[in-house]
Protein backbone atom coordinates (compact mmCIF):
# COMPACT_ATOMS: atom_id res chain seq x y z
CA UNK A 1 0.00 0.00 0.00
CA UNK A 2 3.27 2.48 1.02
CA UNK A 3 4.19 1.48 -2.69
CA UNK A 4 1.39 2.03 -4.14
CA UNK A 5 1.25 5.02 -2.37
CA UNK A 6 4.44 6.79 -3.42
CA UNK A 7 3.27 5.39 -7.00
CA UNK A 8 0.60 7.73 -7.02
CA UNK A 9 2.51 10.64 -5.06
CA UNK A 10 4.94 10.17 -7.86
CA UNK A 11 2.50 10.34 -10.73
CA UNK A 12 0.66 13.61 -9.43
CA UNK A 13 3.78 14.95 -9.44
CA UNK A 14 3.50 16.00 -5.76
CA UNK A 15 7.27 15.55 -4.68
CA UNK A 16 7.42 17.99 -1.43
CA UNK A 17 6.52 21.23 0.23
CA UNK A 18 9.97 23.02 -0.88
CA UNK A 19 13.72 21.89 -2.03
CA UNK A 20 15.64 20.14 0.51
CA UNK A 21 19.24 21.13 1.88
CA UNK A 22 22.46 19.65 -0.15
CA UNK A 23 24.68 18.48 1.63
CA UNK A 24 27.94 17.36 0.23
CA UNK A 25 28.78 14.00 1.96
CA UNK A 26 31.90 13.36 3.71
CA UNK A 27 33.29 16.60 2.36
CA UNK A 28 33.75 14.56 -0.88
CA UNK A 29 31.16 16.05 -4.04
CA UNK A 30 33.63 17.06 -6.87
CA UNK A 31 33.92 15.10 -10.41
CA UNK A 32 34.54 11.32 -10.15
CA UNK A 33 35.14 10.74 -6.50
CA UNK A 34 35.79 7.55 -5.03
CA UNK A 35 35.00 6.44 -1.53
CA UNK A 36 38.87 6.34 -0.80
CA UNK A 37 38.93 10.30 -1.33
CA UNK A 38 36.18 10.59 1.26
CA UNK A 39 37.11 12.86 4.37
CA UNK A 40 40.33 14.13 2.71
CA UNK A 41 41.82 17.57 2.09
CA UNK A 42 42.17 17.23 -1.82
CA UNK A 43 38.82 15.84 -1.92
CA UNK A 44 37.38 19.00 0.35
CA UNK A 45 39.00 22.20 -1.59
CA UNK A 46 37.43 20.74 -4.81
CA UNK A 47 34.06 20.26 -3.37
CA UNK A 48 34.49 24.03 -2.23
CA UNK A 49 35.29 25.05 -5.48
CA UNK A 50 32.29 23.27 -7.30
CA UNK A 51 30.04 25.74 -8.85
CA UNK A 52 26.96 25.85 -10.73
CA UNK A 53 26.96 26.53 -14.22
CA UNK A 54 25.42 30.03 -13.21
CA UNK A 55 28.80 30.65 -10.71
CA UNK A 56 26.82 29.88 -7.71
CA UNK A 57 28.25 27.66 -4.82
CA UNK A 58 26.74 24.01 -5.14
CA UNK A 59 25.75 22.59 -1.83
CA UNK A 60 23.92 24.03 1.19
CA UNK A 61 25.83 22.22 3.44
CA UNK A 62 29.44 20.53 4.17
CA UNK A 63 29.86 17.25 6.04
CA UNK A 64 33.05 16.98 7.67
CA UNK A 65 33.50 14.03 9.60
CA UNK A 66 35.65 14.08 12.71
CA UNK A 67 37.48 11.35 14.86
CA UNK A 68 39.15 11.33 18.36
CA UNK A 69 42.38 9.19 17.65
CA UNK A 70 42.93 7.08 20.73
CA UNK A 71 46.30 6.41 19.40
CA UNK A 72 47.45 9.49 18.33
CA UNK A 73 45.69 11.30 21.03
CA UNK A 74 44.56 14.29 18.70
CA UNK A 75 41.26 15.20 16.79
CA UNK A 76 41.39 14.14 13.17
CA UNK A 77 39.85 14.62 10.12
CA UNK A 78 38.55 10.67 8.70
CA UNK A 79 36.44 8.28 8.26
CA UNK A 80 37.89 6.04 11.42
CA UNK A 81 41.09 6.27 13.69
CA UNK A 82 44.45 5.92 11.73
CA UNK A 83 47.65 6.77 11.03
CA UNK A 84 48.48 10.19 8.63
CA UNK A 85 45.04 11.59 8.78
CA UNK A 86 45.32 15.12 9.00
CA UNK A 87 44.26 17.48 12.11
CA UNK A 88 40.47 17.90 12.12
CA UNK A 89 41.56 21.87 12.28
CA UNK A 90 43.28 21.67 8.70
CA UNK A 91 39.92 20.84 7.42
CA UNK A 92 37.99 23.66 9.13
CA UNK A 93 40.59 26.02 7.84
CA UNK A 94 39.61 25.50 4.58
CA UNK A 95 35.74 25.84 5.25
CA UNK A 96 36.54 28.88 7.36
CA UNK A 97 39.08 30.48 4.16
CA UNK A 98 35.79 29.70 1.83
CA UNK A 99 32.95 31.05 4.35
CA UNK A 100 35.42 33.95 5.00
CA UNK A 101 36.02 34.59 1.12
CA UNK A 102 32.61 34.27 0.12
CA UNK A 103 30.03 37.18 -0.36
CA UNK A 104 27.48 38.16 2.34
CA UNK A 105 24.99 35.42 1.87
CA UNK A 106 27.03 33.68 -0.72
CA UNK A 107 28.95 30.69 1.21
CA UNK A 108 26.44 28.24 0.40
CA UNK A 109 23.83 27.64 -2.68
CA UNK A 110 20.98 30.67 -2.57
CA UNK A 111 18.29 28.96 -0.64
CA UNK A 112 15.19 29.87 1.25
CA UNK A 113 17.60 29.49 4.05
CA UNK A 114 20.59 31.41 3.21
CA UNK A 115 23.18 29.86 5.40
CA UNK A 116 26.01 27.41 5.38
CA UNK A 117 25.09 24.12 6.87
CA UNK A 118 28.35 22.85 8.71
CA UNK A 119 27.69 19.24 9.68
CA UNK A 120 30.27 17.88 11.53
CA UNK A 121 29.70 13.85 12.21
CA UNK A 122 31.76 12.48 15.65
CA UNK A 123 32.99 9.11 14.78
CA UNK A 124 32.17 6.83 17.58
CA UNK A 125 35.04 4.63 17.35
CA UNK A 126 38.44 6.38 18.98
CA UNK A 127 40.73 3.20 17.83
CA UNK A 128 40.11 -0.74 17.35
CA UNK A 129 36.01 -0.31 17.82
CA UNK A 130 36.12 1.10 21.14
CA UNK A 131 33.94 3.70 22.56
CA UNK A 132 35.17 6.96 24.06
CA UNK A 133 36.03 7.16 27.56
CA UNK A 134 34.60 9.85 28.99
CA UNK A 135 37.64 12.53 28.47
CA UNK A 136 37.30 11.12 25.09
CA UNK A 137 34.17 12.66 25.04
CA UNK A 138 34.82 15.91 26.41
CA UNK A 139 38.20 16.07 24.23
CA UNK A 140 36.32 14.99 20.90
CA UNK A 141 33.13 17.55 22.18
CA UNK A 142 36.01 20.82 22.51
CA UNK A 143 37.32 19.71 18.95
CA UNK A 144 34.28 20.05 17.04
CA UNK A 145 32.90 22.99 19.45
CA UNK A 146 35.92 25.30 18.31
CA UNK A 147 35.83 23.78 14.78
CA UNK A 148 32.08 24.96 14.25
CA UNK A 149 32.97 28.23 16.27
CA UNK A 150 35.70 28.86 14.13
CA UNK A 151 33.65 28.70 11.00
CA UNK A 152 30.85 30.58 12.40
CA UNK A 153 33.64 33.73 12.68
CA UNK A 154 34.51 33.72 9.33
CA UNK A 155 30.80 33.92 8.62
CA UNK A 156 29.83 36.98 11.21
CA UNK A 157 33.37 38.80 9.12
CA UNK A 158 32.04 38.27 5.88
CA UNK A 159 27.96 38.71 6.58
CA UNK A 160 27.62 34.33 6.21
CA UNK A 161 25.29 32.83 8.70
CA UNK A 162 27.16 29.68 9.73
CA UNK A 163 24.99 26.88 11.18
CA UNK A 164 26.57 23.73 12.90
CA UNK A 165 24.79 20.35 12.52
CA UNK A 166 26.74 17.95 15.50
CA UNK A 167 25.82 14.11 14.43
CA UNK A 168 26.26 10.72 15.55
CA UNK A 169 25.56 7.09 15.45
CA UNK A 170 25.84 7.55 19.23
CA UNK A 171 23.91 10.08 20.38
CA UNK A 172 25.24 10.69 23.71
CA UNK A 173 28.59 12.34 21.82
CA UNK A 174 26.25 15.54 20.52
CA UNK A 175 24.36 15.40 23.86
CA UNK A 176 27.36 16.58 25.94
CA UNK A 177 27.49 19.64 23.48
CA UNK A 178 26.21 22.52 24.91
CA UNK A 179 23.80 24.01 22.20
CA UNK A 180 23.70 27.38 23.71
CA UNK A 181 27.36 28.12 23.03
CA UNK A 182 26.49 28.68 19.53
CA UNK A 183 22.82 30.62 20.02
CA UNK A 184 23.35 33.69 18.17
CA UNK A 185 21.05 37.13 17.80
CA UNK A 186 18.19 35.48 15.52
CA UNK A 187 17.63 32.88 17.60
CA UNK A 188 19.27 30.51 15.45
CA UNK A 189 21.53 27.74 17.22
CA UNK A 190 22.91 24.65 16.15
CA UNK A 191 21.11 21.53 14.78
CA UNK A 192 21.60 17.61 16.64
CA UNK A 193 21.43 14.84 14.13
CA UNK A 194 21.47 10.76 14.58
CA UNK A 195 20.22 8.06 13.49
CA UNK A 196 16.50 7.33 12.47
CA UNK A 197 14.69 5.14 15.23
CA UNK A 198 17.84 5.56 17.29
CA UNK A 199 17.29 6.13 21.09
CA UNK A 200 18.09 9.40 22.85
CA UNK A 201 19.63 10.19 25.84
CA UNK A 202 16.95 11.75 28.77
CA UNK A 203 16.94 15.49 27.34
CA UNK A 204 18.34 15.33 24.38
CA UNK A 205 16.66 16.10 21.29
CA UNK A 206 17.93 15.45 17.77
CA UNK A 207 16.11 18.05 14.97
CA UNK A 208 17.65 15.83 12.56
CA UNK A 209 17.25 11.98 11.88
CA UNK A 210 19.21 10.31 9.63
CA UNK A 211 17.93 7.59 6.74
CA UNK A 212 20.59 5.67 4.64
CA UNK A 213 18.58 5.87 1.49
CA UNK A 214 19.73 2.05 0.62
CA UNK A 215 19.03 0.32 4.02
CA UNK A 216 15.40 -0.75 2.37
CA UNK A 217 13.40 2.67 2.02
CA UNK A 218 10.57 0.56 1.35
CA UNK A 219 10.82 -0.68 4.82
CA UNK A 220 10.15 2.44 6.66
CA UNK A 221 6.95 3.49 8.04
CA UNK A 222 7.25 7.08 6.60
CA UNK A 223 4.08 8.02 8.26
CA UNK A 224 5.22 7.40 11.93
CA UNK A 225 8.04 9.52 13.89
CA UNK A 226 9.68 12.26 12.11
CA UNK A 227 9.11 12.55 8.49
CA UNK A 228 10.12 15.09 5.80
CA UNK A 229 9.95 18.32 6.41
CA UNK A 230 8.29 19.40 9.82
CA UNK A 231 9.35 22.49 11.00
CA UNK A 232 12.42 24.51 10.98
CA UNK A 233 14.06 25.67 14.45
CA UNK A 234 15.19 29.09 14.32
CA UNK A 235 15.07 29.59 10.78
CA UNK A 236 16.57 26.19 10.03
CA UNK A 237 15.24 22.93 8.95
CA UNK A 238 14.27 20.10 11.17
CA UNK A 239 13.17 16.50 10.06
CA UNK A 240 14.74 13.87 7.95
CA UNK A 241 18.08 14.15 6.37
CA UNK A 242 18.47 10.75 3.39
CA UNK A 243 22.29 10.02 2.64
CA UNK A 244 23.54 7.89 -0.43
CA UNK A 245 26.45 7.92 -1.54
CA UNK A 246 26.11 8.21 -5.67
CA UNK A 247 22.31 7.68 -6.12
CA UNK A 248 21.10 7.20 -9.55
CA UNK A 249 18.64 10.12 -10.97
CA UNK A 250 15.91 8.03 -10.02
CA UNK A 251 17.05 7.39 -6.43
CA UNK A 252 17.13 10.98 -6.49
CA UNK A 253 13.81 11.80 -7.48
CA UNK A 254 12.36 8.38 -5.15
CA UNK A 255 13.74 10.24 -2.15
CA UNK A 256 12.44 13.91 -2.99
CA UNK A 257 8.77 11.98 -2.90
CA UNK A 258 9.99 11.58 0.99
CA UNK A 259 10.30 15.25 1.60
CA UNK A 260 13.25 14.94 3.33
CA UNK A 261 14.47 18.40 4.88
CA UNK A 262 18.62 17.18 4.11
CA UNK A 263 19.61 14.98 1.13
CA UNK A 264 23.60 14.17 1.64
CA UNK A 265 25.33 12.62 -1.32
CA UNK A 266 28.31 13.05 -3.10
CA UNK A 267 27.20 13.31 -6.51
CA UNK A 268 25.62 17.24 -5.07
CA UNK A 269 25.83 19.03 -9.05
CA UNK A 270 23.12 16.15 -10.37
CA UNK A 271 21.10 16.40 -7.05
CA UNK A 272 21.93 19.92 -7.24
CA UNK A 273 20.60 20.00 -11.07
CA UNK A 274 17.61 18.01 -10.35
CA UNK A 275 16.45 20.23 -7.65
CA UNK A 276 16.85 23.39 -9.89
CA UNK A 277 14.98 22.01 -12.73
CA UNK A 278 11.92 24.07 -13.69
CA UNK B 1 12.20 -40.97 -10.94
CA UNK B 2 15.68 -40.05 -10.30
CA UNK B 3 16.44 -36.56 -10.32
CA UNK B 4 19.25 -37.00 -13.11
CA UNK B 5 16.59 -37.93 -15.06
CA UNK B 6 14.21 -34.84 -13.64
CA UNK B 7 17.32 -32.75 -14.15
CA UNK B 8 17.75 -34.41 -18.28
CA UNK B 9 13.81 -33.70 -19.21
CA UNK B 10 13.92 -30.50 -18.22
CA UNK B 11 16.92 -29.61 -20.49
CA UNK B 12 14.99 -31.37 -23.18
CA UNK B 13 12.24 -29.01 -22.40
CA UNK B 14 14.55 -25.75 -22.81
CA UNK B 15 16.03 -26.80 -26.43
CA UNK B 16 12.72 -26.79 -27.49
CA UNK B 17 11.75 -26.49 -31.00
CA UNK B 18 11.79 -22.76 -31.73
CA UNK B 19 8.00 -21.31 -32.95
CA UNK B 20 8.43 -20.98 -37.04
CA UNK B 21 5.83 -17.95 -37.78
CA UNK B 22 7.26 -14.50 -37.57
CA UNK B 23 5.38 -12.65 -35.05
CA UNK B 24 4.24 -9.45 -33.31
CA UNK B 25 3.54 -8.62 -29.43
CA UNK B 26 2.13 -4.59 -28.22
CA UNK B 27 0.60 -4.15 -24.81
CA UNK B 28 1.22 -2.77 -21.38
CA UNK B 29 3.68 -2.64 -19.68
CA UNK B 30 3.84 -2.18 -15.59
CA UNK B 31 6.71 -1.39 -13.34
CA UNK B 32 5.99 -0.89 -9.61
CA UNK B 33 8.63 -3.09 -7.47
CA UNK B 34 11.03 -0.36 -6.70
CA UNK B 35 10.99 3.10 -5.44
CA UNK B 36 12.83 4.60 -7.93
CA UNK B 37 12.06 3.21 -10.91
CA UNK B 38 8.64 2.23 -10.00
CA UNK B 39 7.56 5.94 -10.47
CA UNK B 40 9.36 6.96 -13.36
CA UNK B 41 7.92 4.83 -15.52
CA UNK B 42 4.76 3.48 -13.74
CA UNK B 43 2.73 2.29 -17.33
CA UNK B 44 5.08 2.20 -20.58
CA UNK B 45 4.12 0.64 -23.73
CA UNK B 46 5.65 -2.54 -24.80
CA UNK B 47 6.18 -3.79 -28.24
CA UNK B 48 8.26 -6.89 -30.05
CA UNK B 49 8.73 -8.58 -33.09
CA UNK B 50 9.48 -12.01 -33.08
CA UNK B 51 11.56 -14.67 -36.15
CA UNK B 52 12.10 -17.97 -34.29
CA UNK B 53 13.25 -18.27 -31.54
CA UNK B 54 14.47 -14.51 -31.46
CA UNK B 55 12.87 -11.37 -30.42
CA UNK B 56 13.30 -7.82 -30.69
CA UNK B 57 11.13 -5.63 -28.61
CA UNK B 58 10.96 -1.61 -27.32
CA UNK B 59 9.10 -0.33 -23.88
CA UNK B 60 7.96 3.42 -24.61
CA UNK B 61 7.03 5.53 -21.70
CA UNK B 62 3.84 7.47 -23.14
CA UNK B 63 3.96 9.54 -19.61
CA UNK B 64 7.24 11.55 -20.59
CA UNK B 65 4.88 14.44 -21.05
CA UNK B 66 3.14 14.02 -17.62
CA UNK B 67 5.66 13.41 -15.44
CA UNK B 68 8.90 14.73 -17.28
CA UNK B 69 11.07 11.27 -17.02
CA UNK B 70 11.08 9.09 -20.14
CA UNK B 71 12.58 5.17 -19.49
CA UNK B 72 13.07 3.70 -23.01
CA UNK B 73 14.11 0.15 -23.46
CA UNK B 74 15.60 -2.03 -26.54
CA UNK B 75 16.34 -4.93 -26.16
CA UNK B 76 17.01 -8.60 -27.83
CA UNK B 77 16.10 -11.72 -26.43
CA UNK B 78 15.77 -15.45 -27.04
CA UNK B 79 12.67 -17.65 -26.16
CA UNK B 80 13.28 -21.30 -24.34
CA UNK B 81 11.31 -23.82 -22.60
CA UNK B 82 8.27 -24.36 -24.93
CA UNK B 83 7.87 -20.61 -25.13
CA UNK B 84 7.48 -19.48 -22.28
CA UNK B 85 11.19 -18.21 -21.16
CA UNK B 86 12.79 -15.10 -22.82
CA UNK B 87 16.33 -14.43 -21.91
CA UNK B 88 17.01 -10.88 -22.83
CA UNK B 89 19.78 -8.32 -22.78
CA UNK B 90 19.36 -4.49 -23.93
CA UNK B 91 19.95 -1.10 -23.18
CA UNK B 92 17.55 1.12 -21.16
CA UNK B 93 18.25 5.05 -20.91
CA UNK B 94 16.16 7.35 -18.39
CA UNK B 95 16.45 10.80 -18.58
CA UNK B 96 14.61 13.77 -16.65
CA UNK B 97 14.86 17.56 -16.25
CA UNK B 98 18.08 18.77 -15.04
CA UNK B 99 18.86 22.50 -14.40
CA UNK B 100 17.74 24.42 -17.84
CA UNK B 101 18.11 21.09 -19.70
CA UNK B 102 18.27 17.37 -19.95
CA UNK B 103 20.35 14.50 -17.62
CA UNK B 104 20.79 11.14 -19.67
CA UNK B 105 21.36 7.78 -17.42
CA UNK B 106 22.77 5.17 -19.87
CA UNK B 107 22.38 1.49 -18.35
CA UNK B 108 22.81 -2.30 -19.66
CA UNK B 109 19.88 -4.57 -18.98
CA UNK B 110 19.45 -7.85 -18.33
CA UNK B 111 16.52 -10.23 -17.68
CA UNK B 112 14.37 -13.12 -18.19
CA UNK B 113 10.37 -12.91 -18.78
CA UNK B 114 7.82 -15.54 -18.38
CA UNK B 115 4.61 -15.85 -20.43
CA UNK B 116 1.23 -17.15 -19.54
CA UNK B 117 -1.00 -17.75 -22.52
CA UNK B 118 -4.57 -16.34 -21.60
CA UNK B 119 -5.80 -16.95 -24.97
CA UNK B 120 -4.87 -17.13 -28.43
CA UNK B 121 -4.80 -13.80 -28.68
CA UNK B 122 -3.48 -12.40 -25.36
CA UNK B 123 -0.85 -12.66 -22.48
CA UNK B 124 0.45 -12.15 -19.50
CA UNK B 125 4.14 -11.71 -18.45
CA UNK B 126 5.88 -11.63 -15.45
CA UNK B 127 9.85 -10.51 -15.92
CA UNK B 128 13.11 -9.52 -14.44
CA UNK B 129 15.72 -7.37 -14.78
CA UNK B 130 18.73 -6.24 -13.64
CA UNK B 131 20.08 -2.72 -14.33
CA UNK B 132 23.25 -1.74 -14.10
CA UNK B 133 23.94 2.07 -14.89
CA UNK B 134 27.16 2.65 -17.29
CA UNK B 135 26.97 6.39 -18.15
CA UNK B 136 25.00 8.94 -17.05
CA UNK B 137 25.62 12.58 -19.21
CA UNK B 138 24.21 15.52 -20.34
CA UNK B 139 22.76 18.74 -18.04
CA UNK B 140 25.60 21.30 -18.45
CA UNK B 141 28.01 18.92 -16.05
CA UNK B 142 30.15 16.35 -16.54
CA UNK B 143 29.62 12.85 -17.13
CA UNK B 144 29.90 10.01 -15.01
CA UNK B 145 30.89 6.75 -16.16
CA UNK B 146 30.65 3.51 -14.09
CA UNK B 147 34.41 2.30 -12.81
CA UNK B 148 34.29 -1.32 -12.50
CA UNK B 149 38.18 -1.56 -11.00
CA UNK B 150 38.76 -1.46 -8.05
CA UNK B 151 35.57 -2.43 -7.24
CA UNK B 152 34.33 0.10 -4.91
CA UNK B 153 30.90 0.76 -2.28
CA UNK B 154 29.89 2.84 -5.54
CA UNK B 155 29.17 0.20 -8.16
CA UNK B 156 26.31 -1.72 -5.58
CA UNK B 157 24.51 1.27 -6.11
CA UNK B 158 24.57 1.39 -9.47
CA UNK B 159 22.94 -1.72 -9.86
CA UNK B 160 19.21 -2.92 -9.56
CA UNK B 161 17.12 -5.13 -9.55
CA UNK B 162 13.86 -4.78 -10.86
CA UNK B 163 10.15 -6.59 -11.98
CA UNK B 164 7.78 -5.50 -14.35
CA UNK B 165 4.39 -7.43 -15.27
CA UNK B 166 3.36 -7.30 -18.99
CA UNK B 167 -0.37 -7.86 -20.69
CA UNK B 168 -0.01 -8.15 -24.46
CA UNK B 169 -1.35 -8.61 -27.34
CA UNK B 170 -0.27 -11.11 -29.79
CA UNK B 171 -0.35 -12.10 -33.83
CA UNK B 172 1.32 -13.75 -36.34
CA UNK B 173 2.69 -11.84 -38.86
Amino acid sequence: MTRFAGLVIAVLGCVGSSRPLLICHNANCAEGNTVEADDTLGALRASLALRTPGGEVVFDGMELDSVWDRGLGRCTFAHAPGPGAPDFAQAVALVAAHVAASAPDHAAHTSAHPALYLKIELKTDVGGGAPHTPDEVAAHVACVTAAARAVITAGVASHNVVVPIFDSDDPALPAAIDPGAFLDSSGRECLFETGWGTALPAGFTAQIRTLDWYDDPEAIDWGQGTRGQDATSGGSPRGLLIWARNPSLADLDAMLVHDPAYVGVNNIEEARGLLDAP
Amino acid sequence: MCPWVLAAVACLAVVAPAHADPSWRAGLDVHGTDAAYGGRRPLGVAAGLRCGATEGGVVVDPLVFALGWEMLDVTAGRWFADDRIELLAGWRQLSGRFGTGRRYDEAVLLGADWVVPLSRRFRLGFGLEFQTSIWRHGGDISSDTIAVFPVTTDLPERMSLLLHARFELTGIL
